[in-house]
């Protein structure tokens, strides 16, 4: 009986999987959307597509323009290109440029589900923050934070480090760190300007950042704003020392928190979860552009670099489905999925009517 | 009946013992090899930030494993037309297949635990339990896919009706799929408990193929 009942069970599990998976695989189109960024010198978002047709560079107002004057309308992106021109101006925006002011206020930032979900080991090499050398050089070590605290393991014998473990605990406890921590994040790797440590929240879910400077410890408590619980956090380390991290909160608000004085500001944007949209910032002296994709809809904003004001938004117009697309989904009106983009788990993922 | 299953797969516990365990020993070897080359350094930050579990090797070694298993314990019960006596055993042959699957499900589970506790034991050498367990957690889907694997072969080896056996090795394949579906270290840890749900009920499959057996349908 358990086994007939297994045998059914599992052929039904097994059809709806199945015929979801062909449906989907005959079915499914993406359509890249077009390269956009905002422009201040027409005050709307620019727009490059290149298809079968050829490359058509346009802006949300649908006029056309040359590759050249699509470079001049975003100095700052096409900086090198217009160099190369003898085309970049003195001044953007009234204010005096060059090559390496440009180059050093561009930054772009990106976060993806797939990487805020994935399942982390809970070991982060803390890298020397003033090492005195160009290059950033991998510790020999990683540390962990406990249930207790913060403990230093050596990579090549595989033990916990006491006397450095000692050191920085010393420290946490002076600045009344609750362990363990909810959230811990940095950008463990090499390939960057510089090491800004990591944030972290303690068990009452307090901001600290951690960095180790000449060996010592820097631990520094940061005030949050009445009310903001940070969920999620990544650390900038961009090549103009402004900002510290991007962080969201439990509200989904999305927030700046600045290098020079641990202020927060506010991103003027909807509602964004990192945990099912995707982000990309592309920022420069004057404006970032930030799309924000979800599994609906593909927005941008362009928000002023100066307050975090939102200045523009554009929604890109969702891809309306097909016929077959449509009928199938009330054919199949339960669907079973066990991947997704949004994380690399595998688990039934259940919707109906093609939700 | 487990004396009888014992005498039939014995050589092939006794090879697949040495041939699993020989796996996991030349996979820490080989991670002891890379330390000594490379330094443990490179292998933490590889498994910390490359996704590297260095035991890859043993990817679809227990699911090979499972399906031979069954292949050896049913094959010839049936060539042999061994079955049939079985069904008159004074004990009933419900029971009868059950203390043979028993008996090859507790010798594979003892098999794939010893494995397990070899990686954990060779591992812990070189690596922090965090990244030990990140291992181990990516290898325990394919140990329960060996475990499946053998009690779906078993309820196709069982299976009376040849059309009907069809069937059943594309659903086989289908369920197996399942457990190879990501690459991703951990990518099964919230459906662990699910799987292993379905390995436990999976035992009570095979008994549907050997009820059909002795309704007599061929």
């Amino acid at each position: 009986m358990v086994g007939r009942i297994f045998f059914v069970l599992t052929c039904v599990f097994l059809a709806v999987w199945i015929l979801t998976w062909v449906f989907h695989f005959s079915t499914d189109k993406s359509e890249k959307p077009p390269f956009t960024l905002y422009s201040s010198a027409i005050d709307d978002f620019a727009m490059f597509k290149n298809d079968e047709d050829g490359k058509h560079f346009s802006d949300c107002k649908s006029n056309e323009y040359t590759e050249a004057q699509f470079h001049g309308l975003l100095p700052q992106f096409y900086c090198r290109q217009l160099i190369m021109d003898n085309r970049l101006p003195d001044t953007i925006n009234g204010v005096p440029v060059d090559a390496k002011f440009i180059q050093n206020e561009n930054f772009s930032f990106k976060i993806a589900p797939s990487v805020v979900n994935k399942h982390e080991i809970p070991l982060y090499p803390l890298m020397e923050s003033m090492s005195g050398r160009v290059d950033l050089e991998m510790p020999d070590d990683v540390f962990c934070i406990t249930d207790n605290g913060i403990e230093f393991v050596d990579m090549k014998t595989n033990s916990v480090n006491k006397e450095k473990s000692d050191l920085f605990m010393q420290v946490f406890v002076q600045k009344n760190f609750a362990f363990p921590a909810h959230i811990v994040s940095g950008n463990p790797s090499v390939k960057k300007e510089y090491d800004n440590g990591y944030l972290l929240t303690d068990s009452n879910d307090k901001l600290y950042h951690l960095k180790m400077m000449r060996g010592r410890p820097y631990l520094r408590y940061i005030d949050l704003p009445d009310g903001m619980i940070p969920k999620h956090i990544f650390v900038t380390e961009f090549r103009n020392h402004k900002s510290l991290a991007f962080v969201s909160d439990t509200e989904n608000s999305f927030w700046m928190l600045s290098a020079k004085n641990y202020s927060f500001t506010q991103v003027e944007l909807p509602a964004f979860n990192p945990e099912a949209e995707s982000m990309t910032i592309i920022g420069n002296f004057h404006d970032w552009t930030i799309s924000i994709s979800s599994k609906d809809a593909l927005c941008y904003y362009a928000i002023a670099a100066d307050g975090l004001r939102c200045l523009k938004t554009y929604e890109v117009p969702d891809a309306e489905p097909t016929t077959i697309q449509r009928v199938g989904n009330y054919i199949l009106f339960v669907q079973l999925r066990l991947l997704s983009s949004l994380d690399g788990d595998v688990k039934p993922r259940v919707a109906f009517l093609g939700e | 009946m487990f004396y009888k299953e014992w005498i039939k797969t014995r050589w092939f516990y006794l090879v697949c013992i040495l041939v699993t365990f020989s796996l996991c020993g030349y996979e820490i070897l080989n991670i002891n090899r890379l330390v000594s080359l490379k330094g443990a350094s490179h292998l933490w930050e590889v498994a910390m930030f490359r996704d590297a579990i260095f035991i890859d090797l043993l990817h679809y070694v227990p699911l090979l494993v499972g399906i031979v298993a069954a292949v050896v314990q049913f094959v010839p019960e049936l060539v042999q037309k061994r079955l049939k006596l079985t069904m008159h055993l004074p004990q009933g042959y419900v029971r009868s297949l059950s203390e043979m699957l028993a008996f090859g499900f507790v010798a594979l589970l003892a098999i794939f635990c010893g494995n397990l506790v070899m990686l954990i034991v060779g591992l812990n050498s070189v690596f922090a339990g965090e990244i030990v367990s990140h291992i181990i957690l990516t290898a325990v889907p394919w140990y329960m896919a060996g475990l499946f694997a053998y009690e779906l072969v078993a309820w196709i080896c069982l299976e009376p009706v040849w059309r009907r056996r069809i069937l059943d090795i594309l659903i086989a394949v289908a369920c197996l799929r399942v457990f190879y579906m990501s690459p991703l270290p951990e990518a099964y840890n919230s459906m662990l408990p699910w799987l292993g749900v379905v390995v436990v009920i999976g035992l009570a499959l095979p008994l549907t193929s050997v009820v059909r057996f002795k309704e007599g349908r061929e």
